[in-house]
């Protein structure tokens, strides 16, 4: 049967979550869930691995996701942007995924701690700033939201995958 | 969240209207749908896009497994795509080897 998919709707609901707190437009928002979608996908599809992390948090200019799992270590920003440019007739499947986390967020940060993976996602908050005006540039309200443990309250509770799916992985190479 | 994928083929076009989600776990569902309608000649695969909510590379896949699986000599239409899902079309480039066209 088809693998479960838990991964992407843990995605959805947390983007959504921090999407809506943030006030982030739609094409942001979409592009941050997309990013952590094929990042945390990628671990479990390629990474073989049974568990991955997923939390957010968001800051006064700044939304992220960050997703952890223990497959081998995997840099992210080491991938090879010529798999993407190659005419489709020709080329393997693969490397589509990074390639549109990388274009989707503003930055994309990478660190092996504790033999986990960690990447985090982050797209800038529109702060509008019309003609310069420095006291129009922080919306009301967004203080509050700006503590840094954001991250800790956003965290999904049910983050771990249940263990059935342990070690598939996809086919996709 | 859910996908559907609901064809029919007339006159060697095939028309495939896509619902909802397009991502890791759907993708195998369109495959089989683009493998089903490929069994016989066609002309054309058109692609009714304006309820795909999401695209997913895996989803994207699909798409180029069409592609290939079809070959050059059948054109591949995509209609109405909404601005996110055209926008990672066109990002990966794969806008150049199909049609994208504005809902008629």
């Amino acid at each position: 049967m088809t693998p479960a998919d838990p991964v992407g709707p843990r995605v959805a609901a947390l983007v959504r979550d921090l999407a809506a707190r943030a006030g982030l437009d739609r094409a942001r928002a979409y592009r941050l869930r997309l990013a952590s979608d094929e990042i945390a996908t990628n671990a479990v599809t390629h990474g073989g691995v049974d568990t991955v992390s997923l939390c957010g948090g968001l800051d006064d200019t700044r939304v992220w996701v960050v997703v952890e799992d223990n497959a081998p270590p995997f840099d992210p920003r080491t991938y090879d942007p010529e798999v993407v440019l190659t005419d489709p007739h020709e080329r393997e499947p693969g490397g589509l995924g990074l390639f549109l986390a990388h274009s989707g967020v503003d930055e994309l940060h990478y660190e092996r701690t504790a033999n986990r993976n960690r990447t985090t996602l982050v797209i800038h908050r529109e702060l509008s700033v019309p003609g310069g005006n420095p006291e129009s540039s922080v919306p009301d309200g967004t203080a509050e939201l700006s503590v840094p443990d954001a991250s800790a309250e956003l965290s999904v509770p049910g983050g771990t995958m249940e263990p059935g799916a342990g070690g598939r992985r996809g086919t996709g190479g | 969240m859910a996908f559907e994928a609901k064809s029919h083929v007339w006159d060697g076009t095939a028309t495939v209207r896509l619902r909802g989600e397009l991502a890791a776990k759907s993708a195998g569902q369109l495959n089989r749908v683009i493998a089903e309608v490929s069994a016989q000649p066609l002309k054309r695969l058109v692609l009714l896009m304006d309820e795909l909510t999401y695209l997913s590379s895996a989803g994207l896949r699909s798409l180029v497994f069409a592609h290939q699986r079809l070959g050059r000599g059948v054109e591949i239409v995509l209609v109405g795509a909404q601005p996110e899902v055209a926008e990672t079309i066109r990002l990966t480039g794969f806008d150049r080897s199909v049609v994208m066209q504005e809902p008629v």
